[in-house]
């Protein structure tokens, strides 16, 4: 039963963290961005590079996130503040897909589509701990994905930046009066969601094998985590994918024949009930 | 001329095939990049005059092709009848599917329609008279009328037969009272609303139609590749299909034919190690379509054309 | 301080300020009467920098601001304080108020900080409490506050008693008055109030169709028959909405 719990949360906080990544682009910028989890897919392949080039893991993770960053920023600067002022809200999403075309054809050009082996974090047996089965990698992760939240949560309510990014996801032009650099704000929070898909992807990468469509089932559910968590708040976010994953494993493990299409029928059935999240809009008119 | 025009493209197409006879590898991609043409009109029809956004169109592929293959193949019910029955349950998944999901608007049709699409091809895979992972192998090739379409030139009749009927479907469909209702709805749903346009009824006529074509390619896709992998009809093709009706032209009957030919013969005349790039090609032309060619890349025809005519009616 | 020549405005192909001259000095408080689409709001979207003149200048203290992103005006000094008081209501009072002072250094924001507390005390019970739950009189001081604590030489002022009871309006604009003169800063006040606005105010512009009709001291305003007629609703008549 806890063991249930504690892998749900291991694979749930994987989801979460692209969630994180959807939900920042998408309250700020209006973007729905499906190359969240190509992102993480291409980084990945980046890891895994500098780790056959016997790079030490912590400073290939360290070096992924920064090119995430750095990619993230670029990315806005270079492309979506352009595309920003001459397309709709639907065009933002076919430049997303685009770009998930892009990512996905790099990689198989540099890498090939043959599925690789990604090296785990950690190697060794499960723990025990009051008969719990705590399998290391998913112990690793799990406490990473934690420290990240945390980091993020502290940047979003603790600076000025992250404060600012917060209000322009409620009210763009009351930030625009005040003078807050909306175009820095943009940078910022492109660059945030994408070290976190370079993070996801290094985490989902042992747990799957690497091949350039590995983090398409990842965005899937990262998506409906955001769903579940109302689509415009980080915190829902968080709580949807953590959802999520521990429902999943209940679910594989007491009917599983329906652990596939399980998350995919449960997001139709939120959307259909309630077309705006759980508790998405409402929630932020009522408060 | 205007006139003449359909007639003498469509005598061209009629021997383009008897042309290439001696290449009838370059028949065959002929031949796939006019299913393609088939499904992306449908697309054509839901995102270009529906302005609604499709991200499991594939899956409407996959249950006709699965639903003909099957027929045949186990209950050796005549062609005719297997496609019929293809196209019609492709319908009525649209229906189905359509009739709740065109309630959510944006973002969130995108994200109920990937995992929709999803979910049928999971569906299909499990069932056991599918193949599963393995998938449908030996497909027997389109009979109709005693006539087997065993070669990729005789089959090149038979869909372009279907890519005929989905242009002049697609046509009279924007030139339709339910068409017309469509465009005014894309351009100001609450305008359309206000002059008393039930709209929802229209964008699911859509959504059924964009079923029915993808059906219909799937069909043909089946019979003439004789074998069905739900692998193929994922979100990869979905977005492909996007792209493809995106590049061509929206709200154009061509554009999306030339799209998928561009995207078939690139992708195929690439040559081997250098398809992974097509993608990238087509992400970048993509890009470069949304943010300079709203109307797509017919949109340079259309204006080559309009130099022409203006040349000659100067002349 | 603030000086605007000869400002014209336009959304489009149609022009919404025909050639506008205004100026406010320090410590003086500047209304702008007008009705509905007169283009009260334009002017002010115009000087913060959300609009971009087709012609005219708009100075501060002679430095041109009106090719200005606003990022840059508000560091000028000038301050916007929107229609409808636009705060964040899902951040707290707290954080509102930080962003109002988004250029600031942390010692400057920790004395504005103070300064705003001390000039709206129901501010300082509310500090944690996310926005959207004051009330309005409430939520129109923290909008004040918010952008008094970008320093401001220069605050303009968008409908500020839209929606609130008397008292409360009166409560807020003698507050307004009161930090003009004391603190040195110009106040441009746009208000469909405009029996309040003139009391306050020192100055007043009438503005009628994208041109300014009318200007003057705000005594004679109020004595003018026409501005009694068209916007005081009679001598005698309350105008509060």
């Amino acid at each position: 039963m806890w063991t249930l719990i504690f892998r749900g949360l291991a694979t749930g906080s994987i989801y979460s963290l692209t969630a994180m990544g959807i939900v920042l682009v998408l309250s700020t910028t209006n973007v729905m961005n499906f190359a969240q989890g190509d992102m993480g897919m291409f980084l990945a392949f980046i890891a895994f590079a500098l780790l056959m080039r016997h790079v030490s893991y912590p400073i290939a993770i360290i070096a992924v996130v920064l090119i995430g960053l750095l990619l993230g920023a670029l990315l806005e600067r270079g492309l979506m503040s352009k595309v920003r002022k001459t397309t709709s809200h639907l065009g933002m999403l076919i430049v997303t897909l685009a770009l998930t075309m892009i990512l996905e054809g790099l990689a198989g050009y540099f890498f090939g589509t043959t599925p690789l082996l990604f090296p785990p974090l950690v190697q060794g047996a499960p723990l025990q701990f009051l008969g719990i089965i705590l399998d290391r990698q998913d112990l690793v992760s799990l406490a990473i994905a934690g420290v990240v939240v945390l980091i993020l949560f502290i940047v979003l309510y603790r600076t000025k930046i992250g404060i600012a990014s917060r209000s322009l996801a409620e009210d763009e032009y009351a930030a625009r009066l005040l003078g807050i650099p909306i175009k820095n704000i943009y940078i910022f929070i492109w660059a945030a969601s994408f070290g976190l898909a370079g993070l996801a992807g290094i985490m989902v990468a042992p747990k799957l094998s690497l091949e350039p469509s590995f983090m398409i089932v990842i965005q899937l559910k990262a998506f409906i985590a955001a769903v579940l968590g109302g689509m415009n708040s980080v915190v829902g976010a968080v709580v949807g994918g953590l959802l999520l994953g521990v429902l999943e494993n209940f679910v594989a493990y007491y009917i599983p024949q329906i652990k596939d299409s399980f998350s995919l029928i449960l997001v139709v059935a939120v959307l259909l009930v309630l077309p705006e999240g759980i508790f998405g809009k409402r929630a932020a008119r009522r408060a | 001329m205007k006139k003449f025009t359909p007639i003498l493209l469509l005598v061209l197409a009629l021997l383009i095939p008897v042309i290439f006879r001696q290449k009838p590898s370059l028949v065959y991609y002929l031949n796939l990049s006019m299913i393609y043409a088939i499904s992306a009109q449908g697309l054509n029809l839901l995102m270009g005059i529906g302005g609604q956004i499709s991200l499991g169109h594939a899956a409407f592929m996959a249950i006709g092709g699965y639903t003909s293959a099957v027929l045949v193949m186990v209950l050796h019910v005549p062609f005719i009848v297997a496609l019929i029955a293809g196209v019609g349950l492709s319908c009525l998944f649209g229906l189905i599917i359509g009739f709740p999901a065109l309630r959510l608007k944006g973002f969130y049709l995108a994200i109920a329609t990937l995992a929709m699409g999803t979910v049928v091809t999971d569906i299909i895979k499990r069932i056991a008279i599918t193949g599963g992972d393995y998938g449908l192998r030996n497909i027997p090739a389109p009979r109709l009328f005693g006539f087997t379409f065993g070669s990729s030139l005789s089959q090149f009749y038979l869909i372009l037969a279907g890519l005929l009927l989905a242009i002049v479907v697609t046509r009279n469909f924007i030139r339709s009272k339910s068409g017309i209702a469509l465009q005014a709805m894309r351009d100001s749903e609450t305008g359309a609303q206000a002059v008393g346009i039930n709209t929802s009824n229209y964008k699911l006529l859509a959504f059924i139609l964009a079923s029915a074509f993808a059906g219909l390619a799937g069909v043909l896709y089946g019979h003439s590749v004789s074998y069905l992998n739900t692998t193929n009809f994922g979100l990869d093709l979905s977005i492909n299909l996007l792209a493809i009706t995106i590049i061509g032209g929206m709200g154009t009957v061509w554009g999306v034919v030339l799209g998928s030919f561009l995207w078939v013969f690139v992708r195929n005349l690439m040559g081997s190690g250098l398809e992974m790039l097509t993608g990238v090609l087509f992400g970048v032309i993509l890009l470069l379509v949304v943010l300079f060619l709203p109307r797509g890349l017919s949109e340079i025809g259309f204006r080559i054309a309009g130099r022409f005519k203006g040349k000659n009616e100067s002349s | 301080m603030l000086k605007i020549e000869e400002l014209h405005v336009s959304y489009g192909i149609i022009e919404a300020l025909h050639g506008i001259s205004i100026e406010v000095e320090t410590s003086e408080i500047v209304s702008i009467l007008g009705s509905n689409g007169a283009g009260k709001t334009t002017l002010l979207k115009t000087i913060s920098g959300i609009l971009k003149p087709t012609t005219g200048v708009i100075t501060v203290d002679g430095v041109v601001i009106n090719s200005m992103e606003t990022s840059n005006v508000v560091k000028r000094g000038v301050v916007h304080v929107p229609e409808g008081r636009h705060i964040f209501p899902n951040l707290t009072v707290q954080d509102n108020l930080i962003l109002g002072g988004y250029f600031g250094s942390a010692a400057q924001n920790n004395e504005n900080m103070m300064f705003v507390l001390n000039t709206f005390p129901v501010l300082r019970q509310r500090l944690h409490q996310k926005a959207g739950m004051l009330s309005g009189g409430e939520q129109q001081m923290l909008a004040l506050g918010r952008g008094l604590m970008g320093n401001p030489k220069m605050l303009l002022l968008d409908e500020p008693s839209l929606g609130l009871a008397p008292i409360v309006t009166s409560e807020i604009f003698s507050i307004v008055r009161k930090l003009a003169k004391e603190h040195a800063f110009g106040v441009l006040l746009v208000e469909q109030n405009a029996r309040k606005a003139l009391e306050i105010s020192d100055r007043g512009y009438v503005l009628v169709n994208g041109t300014i009709e009318l200007s003057g001291r705000s005594e004679e305003l109020r004595e003018n028959p026409e501005v009694q007629k068209l916007y005081l609703g009679g001598k005698n008549v309350d105008s509060h909405i």
